[in-house]
This record gives C-alpha cells, structure tokens and sequence, in this order.
C-alpha cells in the first residue's frame, strides 16, 4: 500500500498539482483502495483540520502585514530607528536590520517584510554609498527575520501540524531571531569599518523626539501583540486581530495615507493568499490523518533510529535533508508534510517540538532565500528591479552566517528554549 | 454573459476580503467588551471558526481560478510547451474530477446533518449550514479546474500569474 501511495505522491506532486490537492487526492485514493475507513472522511477530515479558531490568526496577520506595508507606519518606523542609530559608523545598515526586527515583531511574514522595509531602505542604503549588493543582501536576509521573530506564520502552521503550544514557538523565536539580528549588525559593522562607508549627521535631540513622536504609533503595536499575548490578556488569535484592526485607524484615521475605499483592493491578493495557505494546511492534516492511521510515523522511527544513533547526528541529517529539498519545493511545504512524519523519532531522541520547530523555521527562513523557491529573493528583485542574480549574489555571504546560526541554533537548544522555560513550562 | 462572470468574481472578492476584515473587527469589539464591560460572547469562538471555513474555502476557489495554490512547478514549467499542454489539461482533469467527488460526499455530509438535525455546541446553529461551504465550493473549485484544463486543451493563454507571496 506503502509503495502504491508514495508513487501516486511523487507523480502528482512532480507534474505540479497544487500541493493541498494533491494531499487530499493521495488520501482518498489510499482510504478507497487500502483501507476500511469510507472515504467520505477526508471531507470530515478537510473541515475538522480547519475547525479551529487558532487559524484565523493567519489570514489576520497576513492581512496586517499587506495594510502596514502599502501604508506609512513602515516609513515612519524607519525614520525614528535611523535618528537613533543612524550616525554610528555603519548605523545606516544597523538601523536597516533594527527597521526589520522592529517590524518582524508587527508582521508575520518574510515577505512583507522585506518589501515595507526594503523598498525604503535600499534605496536610502545605495545613497549614503554602501554597495548595491550588500544593501540588497543585508536587508533581504534581514527581512527574512519576519517569520523567526514573532508573531510568525510558519511558527502557527507548524504549531498545527505538531500539536504544539503556540504561545511557547512565539516565545521561543525570540532569542533565535535577536542573535540572527545580533550576528547581522556586528558584520555590518565590520564591512563598513572595512570600506569606511559614510557616516550620516547626528541628528538634534529635537529632530530625534519629533520623528519618535511621529513613529509612535508604529512602535506601541509590538508591545500590544507581543505584550498582549504573554500577560494572557488575549489569545494570539486576538492578537492577530487588534494588529489588523489597528493598523487600518492607523493608516486611516492618523497617518490618513490611504482611504477607506481603498483597504478591500489591498486586501483582495492578501485574502486569497491566505486562503490557498489555510487550504494547504487542510490537506496536510488530513494526510496527516492518514500517515496516524497507518502508524507511519511509528515505522519512520524505527527505521531511523536503526541507522542513526544520535539525536546530534539525526538533527545534522534532517538540516542537510531540508537545505537540499529547499532546492526541489517551496520550504513552508516541506515541513508541513515532513514534520509529523518524524513525530515518533523526535520522541525516541527526546527532542523537545518546541526546539524542533525553532530548527525548522530557521530552515525555512532559509528556504526563503535560496533559489528556486526564495520567496525573499523574488519580492527583493521586485522592491530593488535588480536581476536576480544581483540579488542573489548579494545573499551570498549572508548564507553563510545563517548557516552558522542554524547551526548554533540546533546544537545549543537553550537559545530557543530559555524563555519558554523561564516562563510557560 | 462575460460581464455576469466578472461582476460575480468582483462579489467573490469583495465578499472574501470584507468577511476576514468583519471578523477581526468583531475579535477586537468582542476583546473589548470582554475587559471594558465583563462582558464576553460565548458565541463568537464557534461563528469564527465556522465563517473562518466559509472563507477559506471561497478563497481557496478564488486561488485555483489565479493559479494561486502552491504547487511545486519546477519540473512541469522546464519540460517543452506541448508536455507543460498536456499536464495542465490532466491536472485540470484529475483535479476537477477529484473535486466533484469531494463536493458529492461533502453533500453527503450535509444531508445527514440535516436529517439528524446536529446543531452546534455553543449557538445552536443547525450543523449542516456549518458544513454547506465544503460541497458548494468544492463543487466550484472542479467548474474551474475543468475550465483550466480546457483552456489549456484549446492552446489558450490561462491567466496564470507568478506565484505571489
């Protein structure tokens, strides 16, 4: 049954039938030909993995994410953070990398990110006279924090699949993405003392006060989500959904930079967007189900832990295996489907999911990144009109710090699961 | 007739984006009532679960008609056109055709709710009003699949976009 299954996943998924389809079609035919259980569960099935009120807090963040990036709170974040930092050597890419961690915080995604803050920064980078490639690289890695830090969507949907507390993903992100950042900084440093890149004005106490007071209302709303969420005052699908509601009076009603007429067209893509994600994560559950059912995860286990007979080695392998198939699909997927499959051989490792989950956004944030499916890169080309081998070449190096960190990240489970044992467990 | 089609995909989307938009801003009055007047709606949890689906499902139908869904093309967009022709009008196809029997059984689903009267937890809303999205979009999501196979059987340019964010 095992065999036939695999063939008919392989096949549809190569001739490029939409994943969440292709989930569910696998389903079916393998309850129809293999299995006692009627068929019509998969429905069931569809709707019960959809059935649950934590869900609605991605298409809020996703629509969160498009209003603040087509409005202003992005441009006045930035212009508060560079009267800030901006005046240390190297403070305009500091403050480029402190714009995207500041707004990772507000958004959920890498996407967004790189876009609200891209299309400022850049162009503001390449002025002061840094390199065209490393402004690109910079603030596209950097952008990429968007789902490490939270609120994260990838964190939410993996949260799903593994059955895991969002609220402690949200929490573990925070160290991980800090150091990402952290690491960022210090080689910006070093690059800009290396290439004596321009050193901006210091800016008056007084022009520092006036751009906070005008970001203002850019900085509060991190403190409300995260703060929100933490204190237990509301759900992070609550969370989800002041953010959105917020942004809109924000735009509308005090930065007024766009109309009301306006916000359902900006909305319309996002929506969507949201929609085929949800869709995706149904078919994955429902899978899911199937794999459950079948004690798949169990034989994965087995098998794995025959061969491989440490958990440092295992976490090596699966790492190397997901830089790899990031070259074959888009990340977000692969993790959806591959990570419950390893369920039971996480458990046999005692590998903590929360820790686990931090290792896999951390390999699709690189993902993100990489070619063919770098969803980062292709928003990047779009902000900068750069070709992507520009914007690739400019990546390049930031990899390579990343991949340091990945690595940091697995070996040193602390970094990710301090703050949750500090405060939720 | 054309312009029929294109006022109700203009409906389809303004109805998406309001309900998601209507929803948050019904989470954020109800946070509100919650702490600013104790006061909290039992049964806001389920109807946002449940319009949630209606939703999702619109979207999802929305998706496939931009060629929105995530799909791994990498192998199916470098084969020669007349191979990329021919994939597209079997995905259409098995997609359509997987799609309608998904909208079968989900009707089955909502028939029975109907006839065992299942109402739910917290409004006491009939259960098959909950379910009667499931079918009606599948239903939908095939009409657009076997309308994309056709386009491709007839060598016409689909719609097909980048795949956005």
């Amino acid at each position: 049954m095992m065999t036939a299954v695999a063939i008919c996943f392989v096949v549809m998924m190569l001739a490029g039938v939409p994943l969440g389809f292709m989930l569910t079609m696998v389903t079916m035919i393998a309850l129809y030909f293999f299995s006692f259980t009627p068929t019509q569960a998969v429905v069931e099935q569809l709707f019960n993995s959809l059935d649950n009120f934590i869900l609605l807090a991605i298409p809020f963040f996703v629509l969160a994410g498009t209003i603040m990036t087509k409005g202003a709170i992005a441009k006045r974040l930035i212009a508060f953070i560079n009267s800030l930092v901006g005046w240390i050597p190297g403070g305009l890419g500091i403050s480029g990398v402190l714009a995207c961690i500041f707004f990772a915080a507000i958004s959920g995604s890498g996407p967004a990110t790189v876009v609200a803050i891209g299309s400022i920064m850049v162009p503001a980078l390449v002025k002061a006279g840094y390199h065209k490639r490393f402004s690109i690289g910079l603030i596209t890695t950097s952008g990429s924090l968007g789902i490490v830090i939270p609120p994260s969507i990838p964190m939410i949907l993996y949260c799903m699949v593994m059955n895991v507390s969002v609220q402690e993903m949200f929490l573990a992100g925070i160290l991980p993405g800090l150091l990402i950042g952290v690491v960022l900084i210090i080689y910006t440093l070093l690059r800009s003392r290396q290439n004596n890149w321009k050193i901006e004005q210091r800016p008056s106490w007084g022009e520092v006060l006036r751009t906070g007071k005008e970001g203002f209302w850019a900085i509060l709303l991190p403190i409300i989500v995260l703060g929100g969420i933490y204190s237990g005052i509301f759900t992070p699908t609550e969370a989800a959904a002041i953010s959105v509601v917020y942004a809109l009076i924000v735009e509308l009603f005090i930065y007024r930079e766009c109309t009301i007429l306006e916000i359902p067209e900006i909305c319309k893509d996002a929506s969507i967007m949201a929609s085929c994600l949800l869709f995706l994560l149904a078919g994955a559950m429902t899978f899911n189900w199937l794999l459950t059912s079948e004690e798949i995860p169990a034989l994965v286990a087995n098998f794995v832990m025959s061969h491989i007979d440490s958990p440092w080695l295992f976490l090596l392998v699966i790492n190397l295996f997901l830089l790899l198939l990031g070259c074959f699909m888009d990340s977000v997927s692969a993790v959806l489907i591959l990570s419950p499959l390893f369920l039971d051989t996480l458990q046999g490792y005692n590998i903590d999911l929360v820790h686990f989950g931090i290792i896999m956004v951390l390999n699709i944030e690189f993902g993100m990144l990489t070619p063919p499916f770098g969803l980062n890169l292709f928003v990047s080309m779009g902000v900068t009109g750069e070709s992507i081998k520009t914007v690739v070449r400019g990546v390049l190096p930031f990899l390579g710090l990343l991949l340091l960190c990945l690595l940091a990240v697995t070996y040193i489970p602390a970094i990710s699961l301090l703050l949750p044992n500090l405060f939720l467990r | 007739m054309k312009q029929l089609f294109t006022l109700l995909r203009r409906i389809e989307e303004l109805v998406l984006s309001l309900t998601f938009l209507g929803l948050a801003i019904v989470a954020v009055i109800q946070v509100i009532c919650r702490y600013g007047f104790d006061y909290s709606f039992t049964w806001f949890e389920e109807a946002g679960r449940y319009v949630g689906i209606f939703a999702t499902f619109l979207g999802a139908s929305l998706g496939v008609k931009y060629g929105m869904h995530f799909s791994m093309d990498l192998l199916s967009t470098s084969v020669s056109p007349l191979i990329g022709r021919i994939l597209k009008v079997l995905i259409g196809l098995v997609c359509g055709s997987a799609l309608l029997i998904l909208a079968w059984y989900g009707f089955g689903l909502v028939q029975t709710n109907l006839k065992y009267g299942n109402t739910s937890a917290a409004m006491q809303m009939p259960m098959y009003l909950a379910y009667l999205p499931l079918p009606f979009f599948c239903f939908i999501m095939a009409i657009r699949f076997y309308r994309l196979g056709l386009l491709a059987l007839l060598g016409k340019n689909t719609n097909k976009q980048e795949q956005p964010a």
